[in-house]
């Protein structure tokens, strides 16, 4: 299987160095558009899509590799070694923040930098740590995708589903955009919201950047901090920008606090 | 009378809401104040939009809504749950705008709330009915696959993927002849896809015989089944589904049964045609050994009227061998009867009164009766369909051998009948030496004597018996110990039935 079309991966720029932009939980690879063209002078910026995400293949997705998210550090492994990018500088969003951080422990070489946009190692609360959800508030969630997917899923289905008969099928394709398989965003959100990787936390040897929002409801900031206590020699970076998507409500501020972490020796 | 934009925006019969780009709420109409029980005060000062939501539309909003608004300027149709200040939860459809300045910079989004209660009921159910028609579906052993009105394929159930050998995956948004090739079993011409014919003619469609499924790896695979238009409630075709079904193992099994079958009848005819062979045999040979035996009867006969007064003791030897050959005048007859018994008699189509049949056996045995002191009685016995003469000779048989093989005390006989199922059951009870269990089976055996020479009997009358029960497709046993007497049943049929043979 060619890595490039599984991962729908492209790239941008010519720097030297490159610059691996994962998208997080419910979009693709689209939600870099504002924050991708400030990098691209310095660098070669490599966009691509989970699988089940975007225009990845879906007939790649399987339940077994993707039942935890060593699955998806996998992928970025092949995909690093795809591109002969190493060492890239990591840019995660929200759970793919963590998907670098478990990559990073299975190859630190192939890792120069973290930036970790809004991580959160667990988001159930657990005795003394607050994830901020519980695990009814996941089933919720659930729920909520069910009620958002009944509209589009049997019209959207063949579509998805890669159709080499119908071409014509494929311009629908473009307007895409956080839309995929209902069965695998549901699968998506439970590895992501169950997942409890704080262990994997204090083993990360690469410089790591968290920067947290203001008034993020998915990875508070009580979070964002206890990830930065976590990683020893990790930078923490308070945004003004509130919610949980920095990179897409204030890029301006995103992109500012990258470059100057980047700087720094 | 006039209407106010303000008064519109206010009571309009829908929630609006307007939010930074960040999600802070700024402006709200009484409508939607109202429902969630807030002061529009305690919305606008500091509130985010996301907070008036369960917590899983919270993370639905940052992960999706708040991202498709950010991209592409609207997002309509989104299904999320308002939380009120009293905690209750109002199911809401919501469409959004963002509004942005010229360079295309975002300003503001503006938010339209809609209460779905109902509807949010309806879809649950919908969601219900899905599911179960897609376990059920799935979970039938028949091939089912439908398609749009175009013939592309919509739905694929497992069985039918797995005997295609196209995986639902890649079956999906293909046509049906490419899913589902069917050629004809003997020429391998292609067949046009019922599901095709359907779609044209609007009407059921069945398989033609011996069709064959070529599936995507080559294997072929017979089978049958049927098409049918899938219609909307205006009539109008919207598609059509094929059900279909391997018959490679039925074929297999019918194929082995219909051989075995030919067997069968083969041994049947062998066993027949050697049934007839050896009752001719027995009918030629008992026929034939009459004659010599007539003629011994008759010169011993001459014998003892011309010269008996000249044989003296030579008297006693011509009365033994008189009573051989009238045991065996005996034996030959019991023979031809038992032989012919498979040829004659079971083709009437009248019932016959078991009554007048037992009077005429008691009659024919009427000296046997008297010299034992026999009493014999009976309840009354119905009609039955079984040949007149046939059942005097079965009961005549079970009373004479109750007789001969009588205890000390005189013998008391009693017939009774009574109807079981579709039978006649008769039962023959006496108060004979009776027969140990272990020579049950063979008393119906022909010439299996259970006393020898002590007492008189040619050993035919039990087999008699049972080959004729056994014509009229009954049953016959006993139910006896030793010196305990014995009870004969045997089992007629009420009806005629064309099973006779």
């Amino acid at each position: 299987m060619n890595t490039f079309e599984k991962h729908n991966i492209k790239t941008l720029g010519k720097g030297d160095r490159t610059m691996l932009l994962a998208h997080g939980y419910g979009c693709d690879q689209v939600m870099w558009r504002f924050l991708s063209p400030a990098f691209q002078d310095e660098y070669r910026v490599v966009l691509f899509d989970h699988v089940g995400a975007g225009k990845s293949d879906l007939s790649q997705y399987s339940r077994e590799k993707y039942g935890s998210l060593n699955g998806y550090a996998d992928d970025v492994l092949e995909i690093i070694e795809a591109v002969e990018g190493a060492p890239v500088v990591f840019v995660g969003h929200s759970v793919s923040s963590m998907i670098g951080i478990l990559a990073a422990n299975k190859k630190p070489e192939y890792f120069s930098r973290l930036i970790l946009v809004g991580p959160s190692p667990c988001y159930i609360n657990d005795k003394e740590y607050v994830g901020g959800f519980t695990r009814v508030d996941i089933e919720g969630l659930l729920q909520t995708l069910d009620a958002n997917h009944l509209g589009w899923s049997q019209a959207m289905a063949p579509v998805i589903m890669k159709n080499d008969a119908r071409p014509e099928l494929a311009a629908e394709l473009a307007d895409s955009f956080c839309r995929t398989d209902p069965a695998i965003a549901k699968h998506f959100a439970r590895v992501t919201f169950l997942s409890d990787n704080r262990a994997d936390l204090s083993r990360l040897s690469v410089p790591a950047l968290v920067m947290q929002c203001s008034d993020d409801s998915i990875a508070p900031q009580a979070v964002g901090e206890y990830v930065h206590r976590q990683l020893a020699g990790s930078r923490y970076v308070s945004l003004k920008a509130t919610g949980h998507c920095p990179h897409l409500s204030a890029p301006a501020e995103t992109i500012q606090s990258i470059k100057e972490y980047l700087e720094q020796p | 009378m006039e209407e106010s934009a303000e008064e519109l925006y206010e009571f309009a019969p829908c929630g609006y809401l307007t939010t930074t780009i960040d999600g802070r709420i700024i402006k709200v109409n009484r409508t939607l104040a109202d429902w969630l029980g807030y002061t529009r005060e305690e919305l606008t000062t500091g509130k985010r939009f996301p907070d008036l939501l369960s917590v899983g539309g919270k993370i639905f909003y940052d992960t999706h809504l708040s991202l498709l608004l950010r991209m592409q300027r609207s997002v309509d149709e989104i299904a999320l749950d308002l939380v009120c200040k009293n905690g209750v939860s109002i199911p809401a459809l919501i469409n959004s705008r963002q509004k942005r300045d010229p360079n295309d910079q975002p300003l503001l989004n503006r938010f339209t709330i809609y209460n779905a209660t109902e509807r949010r009921m309806y879809e649950r159910q919908l969601l219900a009915a899905r599911d179960l028609f897609q376990t059920t579906l799935s979970s039938i052993g028949d091939g089912v696959i439908a398609t749009d009105a175009t013939g592309v394929v919509t739905f694929i159930n497992p069985v039918a993927a797995s005997l295609s050998g196209w995986p639902e995956k890649t079956a999906l948004g293909r046509m049906i002849d490419e899913v589902l090739r069917l050629v004809r079993e003997d020429n391998d011409e292609a067949i046009e896809n019922p599901l095709t014919q359907a779609l044209r003619s609007g009407q059921t469609v069945g398989l033609e015989n011996h069709t064959v499924l070529v599936a995507k790896d080559g294997r072929r695979i017979v089978v049958d089944d049927s098409a049918s238009p899938i219609r909307d409630e205006n009539g109008t075709m919207t598609g059509a589904v094929l059900v279909f079904r391997d018959v490679s193992e039925r074929r297999r099994v019918q194929r082995a049964l219909d051989e075995a079958r030919i067997e069968l009848e083969k041994a049947a005819a062998e066993l027949k045609q050697s049934n007839e062979d050896l009752s001719q045999f027995a009918y030629i040979a008992s026929h034939d050994l009459r004659s010599p035996l007539n003629t011994v009867t008759t010169l011993t006969q001459l014998l003892a009227r011309n010269y008996g007064d000249k044989l003296g003791e030579g008297n006693e030897i011509l009365r033994h061998v008189t009573d051989a050959t009238r045991r065996m005048a005996k034996l030959i007859e019991d023979l031809l009867t038992y032989a012919t018994a498979t040829t004659k008699g079971g083709h009437t189509r009248e019932l016959v009164d078991a009554n007048i049949q037992l009077a005429a056996a008691v009659e024919n045995l009427e000296a046997a009766i008297a010299d034992a002191g026999a009493e014999i009685t009976h309840e009354d016995l119905p009609a039955i369909a079984v040949d007149g003469t046939s059942l005097v000779q079965i009961f005549q048989n079970l009373i004479g051998n109750a007789i001969r093989y009588r205890s000390a005390e005189a013998p008391r006989i009693h017939i009774a009948a009574r109807a079981v199922d579709d039978e006649w059951l008769f039962c023959c009870r006496d108060n004979g030496i009776g027969i140990a269990p272990q020579y049950h089976a063979q008393i119906f055996e022909p010439f299996k004597r259970l006393h020898g020479v002590e007492l008189p009997g040619s050993g035919i009358g039990l087999a008699l018996c049972k080959k004729i029960i056994e014509r009229y497709k009954g049953r016959v046993w006993v139910e006896s110990n030793q010196d305990e007497g014995a009870t004969f049943y045997f089992s007629v049929p009420a009806r005629f039935s064309e099973t006779v043979s």
